[in-house]
Formats: C-alpha cells, sequence, structure tokens
C-alpha cells in the first residue's frame, strides 16, 4: 500500500509546487528565507536557513535544534515555528508539531497551508475533529487547494458520513479535475451509498488517469457486483490478478464473486490460494468455510470456521458458519453454542436460529 | 473378421440375456430337484396371488425363492413386481418388472404402466412420464376414460415430484430407534404437544391375545406407549385392557396433554372411539357420538386445542373425493361439517392433524400436487379460511404413501411411519426434525475503499439474513400439588379468555403425577385457573399478542388450603396505567373471587395491593391502597357484606421477589387476598 502514499505525496508536492511555495514534502512545505534580504545581524534567520538545509538533509533533530534557537532569538518568527513543526511531523511528534502550528496561527491566521500542516498532524495525533476543521479551515481560505477538501472527505467517510464526504471529493475534483484519488475515494462514497454504477464510472476515470492504480480495478469489480454486473466483476478480478498474484485480498474477494455464482468449488481454489498466500487471513479461512458448507462439505467447513476463529476470537460471521456446519453435522448444543456466540458479536440472526432450533438457555 | 466376430459374440450374449426361461425339464436337465422344488414355491405362490383379493406378501417369499433358482422368467418377475407394487416396499419392483419385460416384451399389455410405476416409485421422473405415455394405447374396452385420467394423474405427480425434488425440504430424518420399533411394524405415532408422551400402533408378537389376523398373517394392531426420559425414550410397553383387545386397536389421535386419546376400531365399518386418562391407566375407549361415527369408514381424527372439537376422516356419502376430512364440535348439536375444496379433493384425504396453535392443520392427500400416493401436506385457517395446502416437499413426501403424520408444539419435530431400508424391519416410525429454510453461510469482504488508507475497510457480510416462521404458541406445562403435603392434585385447569370474560376449556391434571399441559395460541389475554374442592384458587396470566412466537413454560402450581393467614395472588386483576381504575379483562378474577366469598360464608377477606420500588414510596403506598379498596368495592357492590373484607396498600413493603429485575419487579407488582377469617 506504501506505493499508493507515496505516488499521492507526489501529487501533493506537485500541487505545492503550483502554489509557488518551497515544499520539499507532502506534509513538508518548508519555505527558506533568503538570505539576500535579511541583515548580517540576524542570526535568528540564519539559524533558520540552516535549520532548513538541515531537514533537506533529512537531519531532523539537528533542524529541530536549529528552530529551536531561531525562536529563542525571535519568538514572533511565524515561519519557523512553522517549519518546526513540520519538522516535528516528520519525526512523529505529533502533539509537538500541533502546538507549534497553534503558536504559527497565531502569528499569521490567515495562512491556509497552517491549517492544512495542523490537521495533517491533528489527524496523525488521533485528533480527528479537530483535524477536519482545520482541513475545513484550509479549504475555505484556499478553495482551490484539492488536498485540504479530499482529506475532509476520507475523515467523514471514516465517520459513515457519505454524503458530506462525497461533497467534499466533489470540491476537490472541481479543484483539480485530474485528482485520481478523489475520484476513487468518490466512487467508494457512491458504493457507499448505493449508487453503484456511478461508482463504477469513476473507479474507471481512476483508471484512466492512473492504470496502474490496481485497487481501483478490485473495487471496481466489488461494485460491479453489487450492480449485478458479476460477469464484468469477474473480468476485473481475472485482469488485477493477471497483473498482480500476491494479494490474499483480490483471491478472497474473487472467491467471494465466484461463490455468488454458485461456482463453489472454483471459490474454494480462490480461498485456497488467498490462504496459501496469507495462512492467517482470517477471510479467506472463514470463506472457504461458507464454500464448504454449499458443497456439503460439512467437516471441512467446521475446521475452516475454526481456524477463522482461531486467528480472530471475535470473528462473528466464522461462528455463524460453523455453527450451521456443526447443525448439519449433528452436534447441536455446538451448533447453539456458535450462533448464540455469533449473536453475542452483532450477528442477531444467531439468536432466532438458536431459539428455533430448541437451544436451551 | 476378429470385429464381425466379437459383434456377432455381443449380439448372441444380448439373445441369451434377454431369453425368457420356462421352468421347464428341457431347460434344467441337470438339476431336476431344483426345477421340482421351484416348480412347487410358483405353484404355492401362485395359489396366494390368485385369491381374490391376492394375498401379495404370503406368494412374495415364494416366488423369490423360485427366482433364485431361474432368474430369467418373464412371468415370475413379473408377479415378483406385482407383489412388491402391493407392498411396504414398493421401489423394490422396479428392476422385476424390467427384467420381465426385457424377457419377454408382451408379458403383459399393461407392462408400460407397471414400468411407469417402478420407475415413479424410484423418483425416477422422466423415464416415469415416458413409460406412462407409452402405456396410453394399451387403453382399450370399457375402463378407457378411468385408466387414461389415472395415466394423466400420473404424469402429473411425476411432474411436481420433479418440481418437489428441486426443492427438497431441509430434514434429518432418522429412526426413533429400538425402544419404540420393532422387527415387526410399528406406525401410526401421536404425541403429547411437548413430545413427552408417544403413542402409536403397532403389530408386534405381544400383542393382546397373541393371534393373528387371518387375512394377512400379521398380528394384531394394539396401542403401545412410550414416555421421553432423560436417556430418551423408554421401552414401549403394550397399553393392555382396556385399550387393547384381541382384535385391531390402533391408536390415531392425543390431545396436546396427552389425557384423552382416540383409538381407531374396526366395527360399523370402522369407528372413532376416546379413552381418557386417569392417573397411570386409559380407562375403556368409549365410541364416540353418532355425528362422528356412522355406517362408513372413520379413520383417523384430532382434537383441537380446547378438546372441544374434532376434526376426523370419513369416507361418508356426499363427500368431496372418496375420503374427505370433516370437523365437529364433539359435545354440540351441529352436524360435522365438510372443510370444503381447498382441503379436500377428488381424491382422498387421510391422516389429519391439528397443531397445538390450533390453526394449522397437517393431513394427507392422494390429490394437491401430490408426487406420488398420499402426501403429507400443512394449511393454516386464517381469517376465516384455509390457506391454500402446502406439500411439506422431498424427502419427507415420497412416491408411496406418506400418512399419520404428527408435528410437536414447538414444530421442531414430525414424527410418521415408513418403510426405509435402515428400519427393523416392516414399517418403522421415523422422527423428522425440521432445519428449516436454508441458513445461508455468511462470507466477509474487505476492500481499500480510500486510496490514502493502507488499511482495507471491512464490508458488510453479503449473505442477508433470512425471516424464520416460528410456530405461534405457548405451552404451559407443570405439576400441581398440595402445599401443605406436597402430593400431587388432580386439580381442574380452566383456561379464560380475560378480554372476553370467556371460559375457553377446562383440564385435568393426571390424578396420580398431577402433571398438567395448556396449549395457549398466541392472540390472547388468558387467564389461568387451577381450582380444587377445599383448596383456594391459583391464577396465572399470560397476556400473548397475536403472533407471538413458541415457547414453552414450566409452572409447578402448589394449591393452597383455606386456612388464616393464607395469601393468594390475584395475576388476573388489571388496573389502568397508574389508576386504581379497574380493567374490564379483570371481570373473570373478580367473578371468582365473588364466588369464593359466596360458597364460604365464613370467609373474612384482607386485599391488598403491592408495588415495587420504583417512584416514591408515599405515592406507591397510596396508589396501592386505592388500587385493593378498587377490588372492596367491586365485591361489596356485587353483594359482600362489607364487614369481611378490609383492604391496605402496602406500596413496596412487601416484596415477594427482586426489584433488581424487570421479572422480580412485575412479580412484586400484584394485588393478593389474605384470609383473616373463616
Amino acid at each position: 500500500m506504501s506505493g499508493y502514499t507515496t505516488s499521492l505525496m507526489q501529487k501533493i508536492l506537485l500541487l505545492a509546487a503550483s502554489l509557488s511555495l518551497s515544499v520539499t514534502a507532502a506534509r513538508a512545505q518548508v519555505d527558506t528565507v533568503r538570505a539576500s534580504t535579511l541583515p548580517p545581524a540576524q542570526q535568528a534567520e540564519k539559524l533558520y536557513n540552516s535549520g532548513v538545509s538541515k531537514y533537506n538533509g533529512k537531519n531532523y533533530r539537528a533542524a529541530v535544534q536549529d528552530f529551536d534557537k531561531a525562536l529563542a532569538l525571535r519568538p514572533d518568527f511565524a515561519k519557523a515555528f512553522y517549519n518546526r513543526a513540520t519538522t516535528r511531523y516528520e519525526l512523529k511528534e505529533y502533539q509537538l508539531a500541533v502546538q507549534d502550528y497553534d503558536q504559527a496561527i497565531k502569528l499569521e491566521a490567515t495562512s491556509f497551508s497552517n491549517y492544512f500542516g495542523r490537521a495533517q498532524a491533528q489527524e496523525a495525533a488521533g485528533m480527528r475533529p479537530e483535524a477536519e476543521q482545520d482541513y475545513g479551515r484550509a479549504a475555505e481560505i484556499k478553495p482551490d487547494y484539492a488536498p485540504a477538501w479530499y482529506y475532509r472527505g476520507a475523515l467523514r467517510f471514516e465517520k459513515g458520513e457519505f454524503q458530506e464526504a462525497k461533497a467534499d471529493f466533489d470540491q476537490a475534483i472541481k479543484a483539480d479535475p485530474n485528482y485520481a484519488y478523489a475520484y476513487h475515494d468518490r466512487a467508494s462514497t457512491q458504493r457507499k451509498l448505493n449508487n453503484f454504477d456511478a461508482a463504477v464510472q469513476d473507479y474507471t476515470k481512476v483508471l484512466g488517469l492512473q492504470p496502474d492504480f490496481l485497487p481501483a480495478l478490485l473495487n471496481r469489480a466489488a461494485a460491479r457486483r453489487r450492480a449485478n454486473d458479476l460477469k464484468g466483476a469477474m473480468t476485473d478480478y481475472n485482469t488485477y490478478i493477471s497483473k498482480k498474484q500476491d494479494n490474499p485480498i483480490a483471491y478472497t474477494n474473487r472467491g467471494s464473486a465466484r461463490y455468488e455464482a454458485a461456482d463453489y468449488k472454483a471459490a474454494v481454489e480462490d480461498f485456497s490460494k488467498a490462504i496459501e498466500l496469507d495462512a492467517n487471513y482470517a477471510f479467506a479461512w472463514n470463506n472457504r468455510a461458507a464454500a464448504h458448507l454449499k458443497l456439503e462439505d460439512y467437516k471441512s467447513a467446521a475446521a475452516d470456521a475454526a481456524k477463522a476463529i482461531a486467528l480472530n476470537a471475535q470473528y462473528a460471521e466464522a461462528y455463524m458458519n460453523r455453527g450451521h456446519a456443526r447443525e448439519m453435522l449433528r452436534d447441536a448444543p455446538g451448533a447453539c453454542q456458535d450462533w448464540k456466540k455469533a449473536a453475542e458479536l452483532g450477528l442477531e440472526t444467531g439468536s432466532s436460529y438458536a431459539a428455533n432450533s430448541g437451544c436451551t438457555e | 473378421m476378429p470385429r464381425i466376430l466379437l459383434i456377432a459374440l455381443l449380439l448372441l450374449a444380448h439373445v441369451a440375456v434377454a431369453q425368457n426361461v420356462e421352468f421347464e425339464k428341457d431347460r434344467f436337465k441337470s438339476d431336476k430337484d431344483g426345477l421340482k422344488e421351484a416348480q412347487r414355491e410358483v405353484k404355492t405362490g401362485d395359489e396366494w396371488y390368485d385369491l381374490d383379493p391376492p394375498r401379495y406378501e404370503q406368494a412374495l417369499p415364494h416366488y423369490l425363492a423360485a427366482q433364485k433358482f431361474n432368474p430369467n422368467n418373464a412371468r415370475l418377475n413379473l408377479r415378483i413386481g406385482d407383489c412388491y407394487l402391493h407392498s411396504g416396499y414398493k421401489p423394490r419392483a422396479l428392476p422385476y418388472i424390467q427384467k420381465a419385460y426385457q424377457l419377454n416384451a408382451d408379458i403383459d399389455p399393461r407392462i408400460h404402466y407397471l414400468l411407469g410405476q417402478g420407475l415413479h416409485l424410484n423418483g425416477k421422473w422422466t423415464e416415469a412420464i415416458a413409460e406412462y405415455k407409452a402405456a396410453q394405447p394399451a387403453a382399450t374396452g370399457k375402463n378407457t376414460a378411468a385408466f387414461l385420467a389415472s395415466i394423466s394423474k400420473k404424469i402429473k405427480e411425476c411432474e411436481n415430484g420433479q418440481k418437489l425434488e428441486k426443492a427438497p425440504s431441509r430434514v434429518f430424518i432418522d429412526n426413533i430407534g429400538a425402544a419404540i420399533n420393532s422387527p415387526y411394524a410399528d406406525y401410526g405415532p401421536v404425541i403429547s404437544a411437548d413430545e413427552s408422551v408417544i403413542l402409536f400402533t403397532s403389530r408386534r408378537d405381544n400383542s393382546t391375545g397373541k393371534e393373528r389376523d387371518p387375512e394377512t398373517g400379521g398380528f394384531f394392531e394394539d396401542v403401545y406407549q412410550s414416555t421421553r426420559t432423560a436417556s430418551g425414550w423408554s421401552p414401549a410397553r403394550n397399553l393392555g385392557k382396556p385399550v387393547n383387545n384381541e382384535g385391531h386397536d390402533a391408536t390415531v389421535g392425543l390431545a396436546p396433554d396427552g389425557q384423552r386419546m382416540l383409538v381407531y376400531v374396526e366395527d360399523n365399518g370402522g369407528d372413532l372411539n376416546e379413552a381418557e386418562l386417569r392417573g397411570a391407566a386409559w380407562r375403556k375407549p368409549e365410541k364416540m357420538n353418532s355425528r362422528i361415527n356412522t355406517r362408513a369408514h372413520e379413520s383417523s381424527a384430532a382434537f383441537t386445542p380446547d378438546g372441544r372439537s374434532l376434526y376426523f376422516v370419513s369416507d361418508k356419502q356426499g363427500g368431496i373425493g372418496s375420503r374427505d376430512i370433516y370437523k365437529v364440535e364433539i359435545n354440540g348439536r351441529g352436524p360435522a361439517l365438510n372443510l370444503g375444496t381447498t382441503i379436500n379433493t377428488p381424491y382422498g384425504e387421510e391422516g389429519v392433524f391439528l397443531h397445538p396453535d390450533g390453526k394449522t392443520m397437517y393431513f394427507s392427500s392422494e390429490g394437491h400436487n401430490s408426487m406420488g400416493g398420499y402426501d403429507i401436506f400443512k394449511s393454516v385457517f386464517e381469517n376465516g379460511k384455509w390457506s391454500e395446502p402446502e406439500n411439506l416437499g422431498w424427502p419427507i413426501n415420497t412416491p408411496d404413501d406418506d400418512v399419520f403424520f404428527v408435528i410437536s408444539a414447538s414444530g421442531r419435530h414430525g414424527y410418521y411411519s415408513s418403510f426405509r431400508d435402515d428400519g427393523l424391519g416392516g414399517k418403522d416410525i421415523y422422527q423428522i426434525t425440521f432445519l428449516g429454510t436454508e441458513k445461508p453461510p455468511v462470507l466477509s469482504q474487505e476492500d481499500q475503499l480510500l486510496a490514502s488508507r493502507a488499511q482495507p475497510v471491512k464490508e458488510a457480510s453479503l449473505a442477508p439474513p433470512v425471516p424464520i416462521a416460528t410456530t405461534q404458541v405457548t405451552i404451559l406445562k407443570g405439576i400441581v400439588t398440595d402445599e401443605a403435603s406436597k402430593l400431587p392434585l388432580e386439580a381442574t385447569i380452566d383456561v379464560v379468555d380475560n378480554s372476553r370474560n370467556e371460559l375457553i376449556a377446562s383440564f385435568r391434571a393426571n390424578a396420580q403425577s398431577g402433571r398438567y399441559l395448556v396449549s395457549l395460541p398466541s392472540g390472547v389475554n388468558y387467564g389461568i385457573v387451577v381450582r380444587q374442592e377445599g383448596y383456594l384458587f391459583h391464577s396465572e396470566n399470560f397476556d400473548l399478542p397475536a403472533g407471538a412466537a413458541y415457547s414453552e413454560v414450566v409452572k409447578d402450581i402448589a394449591l393452597k388450603k383455606l386456612d388464616v393467614g393464607v395469601k393468594v395472588v390475584l395475576n388476573n386483576i388489571f388496573f389502568d396505567f397508574d389508576k386504581a381504575t379497574l380493567r374490564k379483562e379483570s371481570t373473570a378474577e373478580l367473578e371468582r373471587l365473588q364466588k369464593l366469598m359466596v360458597e364460604t360464608p365464613a370467609l373474612r377477606l384482607e386485599i391488598s395491593g403491592h408495588t415495587d420500588n420504583v417512584g416514591q414510596a408515599v405515592y406507591n403506598k397510596d396508589l396501592s391502597q386505592r388500587r385493593a379498596k378498587a377490588v372492596v368495592d367491586y365485591l361489596v357492590a356485587k353483594g359482600t357484606d362489607k364487614a369481611r373484607l378490609t383492604f391496605a396498600g402496602y406500596g413496596d413493603t412487601q416484596p415477594v421477589a427482586t426489584n433488581n429485575t424487570k421479572g422480580g419487579r412485575q412479580l412484586n407488582r400484584r394485588t393478593e387476598f389474605k384470609v383473616t377469617g373463616k
């Protein structure tokens, strides 16, 4: 997945550059102060520039020390606060970074990059509501800065506010009509809103902009399945797998599509391949249990579901499937126990299965 | 050349296999004794077979012995096939009929029809249809129309079978075991609603009188009983006299509480008798009235849950088909009513059973969408009419007869008898476990939904849950005892519809065990009153809204003798929320109390109100006092001397259960009386 993050970094770098900012990384919009404009006696600026140089050399600790010194000499040096915050972000000192952004904002309240930077640090520090607010402030100050909309959209998506997330992704796309990630995440939002055709359209756009962004293929396949285009979904899964053979999720999801097409034997093959790639992938074990149930191979189903449970003791679906298998294996008490556990973990149907099978309290 | 030789040899081999071999000396020169023996067997078999009516069961072993000696005689194979077609093991007929046809395609003008039957009984639907169609040209003479109609019906049955087999019912079908089944014929199971008792009919060698039926050669039918224990069914015991006699005695129905049984007897063309269980002994079965029993054949029957009406099968004239289902109020005056064409068909209906919910009927029919012979169907009485009967499906139903099916109140287990290969001999009783519609397996899926997040997002499971139908009845059961001696009491249990202030039914607890069981179909606010002379009544309330799912409640009840200081909770007195206004559903209970005051003139009572600990104590005390007073006022208004009654409100000061649970608080909110003088 790191590849996707890198390409995003490149994207933000490009955007930042277009805004004539001296940017070295997405989260490190470190500005230098040209020495020629400064009086020679101003040590603060010298230290500041030294800090920038060390930052660029990835010598973050030393950079922080320079920014410290610069700020000791000149406590109203907004850019030094900003750069120290950015450096601290790289050091994963998110709380300290937030504090520095606070100071930078106090000194320069209208800079969108201060808000955007603080939002990134807040998000990294787990302060999501604050981050959402700051992305919003950044977008307000600079509406054509697509990443501000995009990141707020992602946070809203994760909160389950899909309508709001879609509006943000719309804005990001408006600001940057070639913003592949924004199309991608808008597609996922459409999918959550059950607008599967729109989702397929956006995922297709992503693949047009960035053909090597393979997750869009997997996601388009999933959206096509939900749009009842099982054939199209299979084509996407097959294309993905022809390009990338080491992703257990891809085999598991194609297996699920094969299951949906009632091709249970082929589904078992895919789930088995996923297990071969990652023996700790509980979903593959669980799904293979489901396919075994359909093939009336209840012993294998019970064994696979048990393996999924061993990997994740809170796995409701696996308990449910093992319950079904145990019922058919004439292990009524075992089935009852599993259905009840599934219900306890959130799959309420388990309770009715238990009640209707005469499970005692 | 070798190729031609091979073909010639193959043709010769075919001719050799397909050639009919007569039981003649020329054919068996080397084994004259064996031939003689086989001829004797054929002759004996023929004697049984040619009787009117033919005795297939007796003929079959002789024919099989002869067939062992000479497997290639077309006539013999056909007769064996025919014997099997008239036995419990009908599917076994097929290979013999096929062989007969191979040996001599002209062996019988009905050969295609017989082949069709053999294939049909083995569930070979398509081939059976082809044979039935091939049989059509053989229809000649005066019975042509009837024969063609029979073929059409058989073809339709095969088509039904094809459809039903494609969507089989999810069930386990298990032999109920050696405690109940024997090497002889065991059939006609009937059960109590809670499956604690099973009665069935058997033709085993310890039948009463130990005589064999001269017509069939089997032992006479007797009724047997088994009870469920922690380790399974107890060994079946012959009920003995007065239920069982030297002739045929077969059980056809049992009340949900297991205290009344319906017995089929052969006299008067086939009649229904009723027997009652008193203590541990069944009383002599009594003939049911003439609105039920006629000179025609009355066979199976079922009580309604209130015990007041009977569904029964009769072949009396004026019906819709050969046998129809009727309903009659047992002690009423009206005639038995035919259930009409939704249920009854131009063919036969048999084996009626009414679920304890009082509205779901199971019966067997040769009509509707039967896949052959009698199939078991289900229909529900709702909004004043019976629903379209639903075939219970494959593999419960088979191309052969499937009759006399009963089901537990929970709907989880059915019982019937069947000839199966895993049987202990003859027909055996099987338990069907209903698994319901397929429980969909659940799959998991995750995707990387956000491009900037490495963590995949789990998606909702793909398979949606399925709705589950449950039976809508509550089974209330337990033991009634004397509170002081702890001995069982043969108390009366009245089931009252509180809303209508109407007695629905009365049952009696078993005299010996004190056990009782009542079926309470959902949709009624029930008052349950347990009473016995010399004791104060005990009341329980079950308010079961329409659609309330199946439940089984065990409630042991200890009746108290009328003594000073004894307290009784009045569970069927209801007030408006937060008020002291008596609701109309309380009328039945209040009238019971009034009756008690009239019947026991020296009785003096304190009526008290109690609350849980929710709310302010002062308020609770006041409310409980006003409610107690409302009861006293009612009794006084109905003529009870005011001096015999006092009232008190105790608020939450006398709890009978914890106030920490909903159930406990409900028990604490109560109206009760205490005997202050007698």
